[in-house]
This record gives C-alpha cells, structure tokens and sequence, in this order.
C-alpha cells in the first residue's frame, strides 16, 4: 500500500518555531481514490490557472476547495493520523540533532501506519537541509570526478555574478552569526568573495589585477553552488538510508515483541517534493496545514470541509 | 501465560499477535475492577465466560463477580502501535488466563479439569472468598515493618523462621521481594552474588509481574549503591521490555524515573537525565523529601558538569540539608557533589574540606571497593592541587589499595608525578598502566583522556614535541568517544600553551581536525547553555518564571577556547581558562 506524509511547523530552524510541530501520514487504502483526487486536482489547478498546489499558498476559498476535494476522497479503508509535539523537543538543538529528532518521530510515526503490511511503499515530502552553508565551504573542492568535470566547463554568467555573489554573502553573513566569527575556512572563503581591493571588483576596473579577481570570484561562487548540489544529493541519498533503516528496526522490535510471524515487510522509500503534484503528497500538505492552524482558529470558524476532515482524523498530542 | 490473538493493525491489515497475559489479585469477592488494561466490553465477557463455567461446577457457592488485574506489556504494546484486538479472541484468552491463575493458586496443576473444584469446594472457598487482609499472619507484618524501619539484621532473622511453602499466595507476595532485598542487601556490591540471586527470583517468580516489580526496583536500588551507572541501566531496559510501566503505582513511577535519570546521567546524557529527573518530581507530595533531596543531588550534578556552579550548589545544598535532617545514610553523597563543584570552581581549600566531610559522613557506611576508590581519589586530588604531596601519597595509596578498577587514581598519580616533573617515573607509569590494550578497555575513557593528556604535558614540557602530539591526539580521542566534548576541547589549550614548533602544529592538524573537536564542542555548548531555564521546575523557587539568563560559562569557555586557539587575544585575559579546574 502507498502511505504519504508531510508535516507542518518549522523543524529547520530549531526554537523559531511558536506553535506545534507536526508529522502526518495518510493512506488512501484503495488506489482508485489517490487517482481520482488526482484528477480532481489536475482539473482544479487548470481551472485556477495554479502550477502548484502548497496549503500556506492558498488563498481561503481556494483552499476550501481543495479541502471538500480531499474529504470526497476520504474511504472507508482511508486512515490519517496526526501527531504534534510542542516545540520545545527541538529548542536548543543544533541543526543536525533537530534532524535527528525528526527522523525518530518520522520514523515511530511510520512504523504505526506501516505494521502488518507485507509491502509499504513512503511517499515523503522532503524538508531535511543538509547543506548548511559552513558544511558547503568545508567540502569546496572535495567533488567526485564526475561532478568535478562538469564543474570545471561550468562559467557562471557573468551578468548575474554580482547578484549571485551578493546573494551568497547574505547567506554566509547570517552563518557566520550563527556560527560564531573567526571560523577559519568560512572568513577566507568571505574574503575571497569580497575580493581584498579597494572598491568593489564587480562594480568597477578594467585593469588586470581587477578582471583577475573578478574571475576568482566567479570561480568561488560556481565552487560554493557546486559543492551545494553535491552536499544535497549525499544528503538525501545517507537520509533516505537512515529513514529505512530506522523504520525497519523499529517495525522488527515491534513484530519480535508481538510475536508476529508472517515475512518481514518489504520498504521502499521515495522522496517527492510537493511541485511533483503527487495527489497523496498534496492531501497531506493540506490536512497537516489544517492541524496547524486548528488552535488559532476558532472552532465556530471552521467550514463544514474542514470539520469533516477532522472527524476523519486521528490526532495525537504528544507533550514530549 | 502467553496467547495469540487476533487483531486489526492501523492501516486495516488482519494481524495475529503474540501477548503475555499476567492474572493478579485474583478474588470473587473485593477488589477493583480492571479498568485501565480492558475495555468494558471485554471485561463483560470474560466475566460471562468465567462466572458461567464457575457455576456449572459450584453452584452453591455465591459467585457474582470476578476481580483481577490483567498485567500486560504485549496489550500496552498494540495501544502503542494502535493495533486494535478483536474483542472476542481476546476475551477468550484472558478467560483462559483466570482459569490458569486460579488453578496456580489452588495449587493445582495446569493442565486440570474444571470439574476438579467440585471436590475442592473448600480450598477454592478459603483461598478466593476469604478477606485477604486477615490472611497476612502476624509474622509478615513483623517483617514488613521491621524492613521499613531499616532494621536488616532482625528482617533476615524473622524471614530465616518463616517457611515459604506455608506462606499463602498474597502473602508470598509481599514476603519475596523483602527476601531478595536482604539477599543483595547482604550480598554487599559482590555484582556476581547480586546477579545470581535475582537470576534464582527471576526464575522463580517470572510469572508474577507485581512481584517482579518489586524485585526489579530493589535490584536496581541495590545496583546503584554498587555505583556502576551501566548495571542498572541493564535491569531498567529489561524491566521496561517484559512489564508495562502502568504496572507502577503512581510513587514507584516517580522513583523509577529517578533511577533512569540517575543512569542516563551516568552515561552524560544530561537533557535526557533531567527530563527524568523533573518527571520524578511532577506531583511528588510536598513532604516527600527522601526522593525530592536524591533527585536534587542528580540534578545539580548534572548541572555542575555544564558548569551552572550556582544552580548545582543550590540544589546539593538543599539535598544535604534535607538529608541531614532525614538522617538519611545518601547524605555524604550530596557533600561529594558540593565538595566538588568547590573543585571545578578552583577553590580547593573549600573543596579539600567538603571531601573531608564526605569521607567523615561516609565514615559509618559499607562502601564498596569501589566507592572507597572513590573517596580517597576525591581526597588525593584536592591534596595534589593544594601541594600537600605526603596527603596526596597517603589517599593515592589508600585508593589504590581499594582497587584501581576504572584509572582514575592513575590519572591522579600521572598529576602528581607530572607537577614535580618527574618524568621518568610518569614514564613507567603510564607504560604499565595505560598503554596495555586490557587496560585500554577496562580503563574509563574519561580516566585514561586524562592520563594521555598528562603524559601529553609531560611530552612538551620536555620537548618531545611529537610524542605530545601523539599522546595529545589519543586523549581527545577518548574524550570525545565517550562525549566528554568539553574535556576534548579543553585539552587542545596545551598546543598554545607549550611552545609547539610549527612541524608539530601541523602534524596534529593532519591527524586532529581542531575546527571538529570545537564544532562539537559548540554543538553541545548550543545544547546545553540553557539548561536552568529549560529545567526551572527542578529548582528552588523557580517554578514558576524562568531563570534569569546571563551568558554561561559555558558559552564563555567555548570563546575563550576559540579565540586561544586561534591566537587572538582578549581584553579580558582568559579568566575561565586561568580559574576553572576540569579534572
């Protein structure tokens, strides 16, 4: 069967967030209801004229809409379950522990939906970042060949190198804050950006030393974009690993401790962005988007889609 | 007994599930109903089924109810996983379980008819109709309170004349755990001893959750007077793998978080030892001060180990006194903690007095090797630092004396031979006792960092740069595999400090990422630095606003590191590095 999650709240920025974190997954239970919301959706985007489907995006009617769509799609043999947690389970946790905090409650949340299907298939709306920017600096120059190659025929426009270079001095700044200053491979790396002259060497000069500098600041800049994309792909590939296994362990505890005898299950793991349009992905977006906003909103307030909505739901609060 | 069931898993699936089912407290006249572990539904028909067979066998036995307790960590486990049994099945097996648990205790084989109670009207009348109270002899009370008041001698006296076999069910229940708390009690730490009477309770009593509770929270007790923050870690998985934690009352879940934070803390895992820790506490009545001052003492050295000096001495100071005024025999345990945040501080002198006092508390205790190792470390190390070198040789040898088992009092040896340079004997001494692989795993990774990174200053002190380095690289090494992430960073101060040459320097950075240790280092700093807001509740009159916030030492001493180590000097000196004492 195919199970899809997503969550709401914001785990990436540990103490940021103020309301409730959230993990939701969803089975449709017969195939035939994904592909018909599927179709519904399709329909409805081309009619709104919408690339994507995201529920913070959405204006109120539009999401209503949306909402109806999703409860008509809600069978008998549908199940959702919701679990929040209030945000201090992350606060004061480096990025790479929120990560590891939401693996575990992804991957408790998993094992719950999954146990005594013989073959699970995940559908996951990705929100892990691995390529934080002091990690990107640390492995510049460190590609495998292949991505070395294409590197090494890469030229960022020139038109856009100001921009691009500005772009990323604002991202390493704020690391830097967050970091600490004095990080030796991160302030060369700013140094090398901002070129060590007089002036800006991307807004004036011709002469040899500036055209020099200009092209090692292009270098720099294609080097960091670079050796993001490699950060990400590793990222997702060791992530997708440790999620399977973690959900594996925690179904086999589970079947040992339950003395459950029929095979193991079978897993496969795939991770979706929500602009694939995957309709399970979508549903999810919105029903977790809901949870987040529900203790805000006035129950009075809420539309007869949404209340349907709830009643299908299981929801679980969790303190801690 | 174990029974399959048939159930439904969350996402619809049929399943059949394995689950053990515990009967307790049988009786057909009192007790309450069971309303936690079985629906009303499923209570019903196991009523239905074991009251309508009861009355086909004795009809004249006045039988309108059944009471029990159903103990089941399989059924907590479906409700975790929201697999939901199917009311019938499992009915049918909880029936199956009364009958089994009232045939044990008739004393009847398992494998009897029913019919068999129409000859043991009687028995079955005496057993399961009598108040159960009046069936607690004199002899047991005796025992009982004789246990409460702490009086073991006259306890394993009494319990030497009572006979098990006369004993009654209930009665048993209450006798054999006291008898396993004797037993270790007078075991005395000897772990094998310890581990092989409750390996025989075990057996005997694996059936019986409540009484395997009882012997698990006395067994884990007594673990943690030996001091070995593993041992109970062990028996608190097992505990929580076989038996549901609703089997503890309401007081027993308080002191059993208690115990988990106190072996999560053994392990440096402070958040989670203190999220145990103010658990505990949630709720504890107002007079319960026993628990509330062995809770405060975990805390504040949780909170002494991140260098939240005030916060940990508040919380000890509370403990002791709170202790002292219980007469409670912990309360040296509370002045150890006190005498050493003194010691972090780098008061010494205050700190040599609160080991005195520890040592003079602990005076009328049966301490373990262990424990004495312990004590007389704790008083070598505040000698050595206060240069009385005859004190710090007389503790070193008491310590020894008591066994080295973990290396501390090497480390301490390494520290006394290293202040008055007497490199050849660190020489041999470390040869022999640090380098050798069984010593290497026997030895605490936190001990045997400490005596790399003495040898390490030896190293430079005599300019032996590369040996440094390689001594140096070891110590972060061991530091950092057992988390201590702050030690770690610590060390590193010693590349600034000796007069390095640059080959040297750049030989550590090859094998040493300096940039690593201190990233983890501020990685943990980030987890750590706001521990008392975080846990307010644990402390004295902060339940309700938060703690004020200052910058924590600990986020200084990770500055103060950086900025040494990347050679750039501060307008205040580095006071933490000058003033605070890690080891």
């Amino acid at each position: 069967m195919d199970y899809f999650f997503d969550e709401s709240g914001n785990w990436q920025e540990p103490g940021r967030e103020r309301r409730r974190l959230l993990i939701g997954g969803l089975l449709f239970g017969d195939p035939d209801l994904e592909r018909s919301l599927g179709r519904e959706l399709d329909i409805f985007m081309a009619r709104e004229n919408l690339e994507q489907l995201h529920a913070t995006d959405l204006t109120p009617a539009r999401r209503e809409r949306c909402y109806r769509l999703v409860l008509e799609h809600l069978g008998e043999e549908s199940r959702v379950l919701v679990r929040s947690w209030p945000p201090s389970i992350l606060r004061s946790r480096s990025r790479s522990d929120a990560d590891e905090v939401y693996l575990e409650r992804a991957a408790a949340l998993a094992r719950v939906m999954l146990l005594g299907d013989p073959q699970a298939r995940i559908y996951y709306d990705l929100k892990f970042y691995y390529a934080y920017p002091l990690n990107v600096v640390k492995q510049v120059g460190k590609l495998p060949w292949y991505l070395k190659r294409a590197r090494d025929r890469f030229v960022v426009n020139p038109r856009e190198l100001a921009r691009e270079r500005d772009r990323l001095l604002e991202r390493l700044e704020r690391e830097r804050e967050k970091v600490g200053r004095g990080r030796p491979g991160l302030e060369e790396f700013v140094a090398g950006l901002v070129g060590g002259v007089e002036g800006d060497p991307l807004e004036s000069g011709f002469d040899e030393r500036v055209v020099e500098l200009r092209r090692r600041i292009g270098e720099r800049v294609a080097d960091y974009y670079w050796s993001e994309l490699w950060q990400q792909f590793r990222g997702q590939d060791r992530m997708r690993e440790r999620f399977r296994e973690r959900i594996l362990s925690e179904l086999a505890r589970v079947r040992d401790r339950l003395g459950m005898e029929d095979e193991p299950p079978s897993l496969e793991i795939h991770f979706l962005g929500k602009q694939e349009n995957r309709p399970g992905i979508l549903a999810v977006d919105l029903i977790c988007n809901l949870v987040y906003r529900l203790r805000e909103t006035d129950a009075e307030a809420l539309s007869p889609a949404e209340r349907g909505i709830l009643d299908r739901i299981e929801l679980e609060e969790h303190d801690r | 007994m174990r029974a399959r069931i048939d159930a439904t898993a969350f996402n619809g699936r049929p399943v059949s599930c394995e689950v053990d089912l515990h009967v307790e407290q049988l009786s057909f006249v009192n007790g309450g109903a069971d309303e936690e572990t079985l629906s009303r539904n499923v209570r019903g028909r196991v009523r239905e089924k074991v009251l309508g067979l009861l009355q086909k066998v004795l009809p004249d036995q006045p039988l309108l109810e059944v009471h029990y307790r159903l103990v089941s960590r399989g059924l907590e486990e479906l409700r975790a996983n929201r697999v939901e049994p199917d009311p019938d099945s499992l009915a049918n097996q909880v029936s199956r379980a009364v009958f089994l648990a009232m045939l044990d205790r008739l004393g009847l084989e398992p494998e009897a008819q029913i019919e068999i109670l129409r000859e043991r009207r009687d028995l079955f009348a005496r057993v399961f109709l009598d108040d159960r109270d009046a069936r607690v002899r004199q002899e047991v009370r005796r025992l009982m309170e004789l246990h409460r008041e702490r009086r073991f001698d006259g306890a394993h006296r009494l319990l030497e004349q009572l006979d098990d076999e006369s004993l009654s069910a209930a009665e048993r229940e209450l006798v054999r755990p006291l008898a396993l708390d004797l037993a270790l009690r007078r075991a005395d730490c000897r772990t094998e001893e310890m581990e092989a009477t409750f390996e025989r309770y075990r057996q005997v009593n694996r059936e019986h959750p409540l009484v395997m509770k009882q012997g698990y929270l006395h067994m884990i007790r007594a673990m943690e007077d030996c001091r070995d923050p593993l041992a109970p870690r062990r028996y608190l998985e097992e505990f929580e793998a076989n038996y549901p934690l609703s089997l503890l009352s309401p007081d027993e879940r308080r002191r059993y978080r208690y115990h988990r934070g106190r072996t999560e803390y053994g392990r440096g895992e402070y958040i989670g030892a203190l999220e145990l820790l103010e658990q505990a506490v949630i709720d504890l009545p107002a007079g319960e001060r026993q628990l509330r001052a062995a809770v405060d003492t975990v805390a504040a050295n949780c909170l002494a180990d991140n260098l939240f000096f005030d916060e940990g001495e508040q919380l000890a100071r509370n403990a002791l006194e709170d202790r002292l005024a219980l007469e409670l025999a912990d309360a040296f345990e509370s002045r150890g903690c006190l005498a050493g945040i003194s010691f972090r501080r780098g008061d010494f002198e205050a700190a040599r007095e609160g080991f005195l006092d520890y040592a003079k508390l602990a005076g009328d205790l049966k301490l373990s090797a262990g424990e004495r190792n312990r004590l007389h470390n704790y008083l070598a190390k505040a000698a050595i630092m206060l240069d009385d070198d005859r004190e710090a040789e007389r503790q070193l040898a008491l310590a020894e004396e008591a066994g080295d088992r973990l290396g501390f009092s090497a480390a301490l040896r390494l520290l006394l031979l290293l202040r008055h340079r007497r490199y050849a004997e660190m020489d041999e001494l470390y040869a022999l006792r640090c380098l050798l692989p069984e010593q290497q795993r026997s030895f605490d990774r936190f001990a045997l960092g400490w005596c790399h990174a003495f040898m390490a200053r030896a190293e430079f002190e005599r300019e032996s740069f590369d040996a440094g380095v390689d001594r140096l690289f070891r110590a972060v090494g061991c530091f950092r595999e057992d988390l201590y992430h702050m030690e770690a960073a610590w060390v590193l101060r010693y590349l600034r400090e000796y007069p390095l040459p640059r080959e040297a320097l750049e030989l550590f950075e090859r094998i040493c990422s300096i940039d690593e240790v201190l990233d983890d280092f501020a990685a943990f700093v980030a987890r750590h630095a706001d521990l008392p807001q975080r846990f307010a509740r644990l402390l004295p009159g902060k339940e309700g606003p938060a703690v004020e916030a200052g910058e924590p030492l600990l986020s200084r001493l990770l500055s103060e590191l950086r900025d040494l180590l990347a050679m750039r000097s501060r307008e205040d000196g580095f006071p933490l590095l000058g003033r605070l004492c890690l080891y």
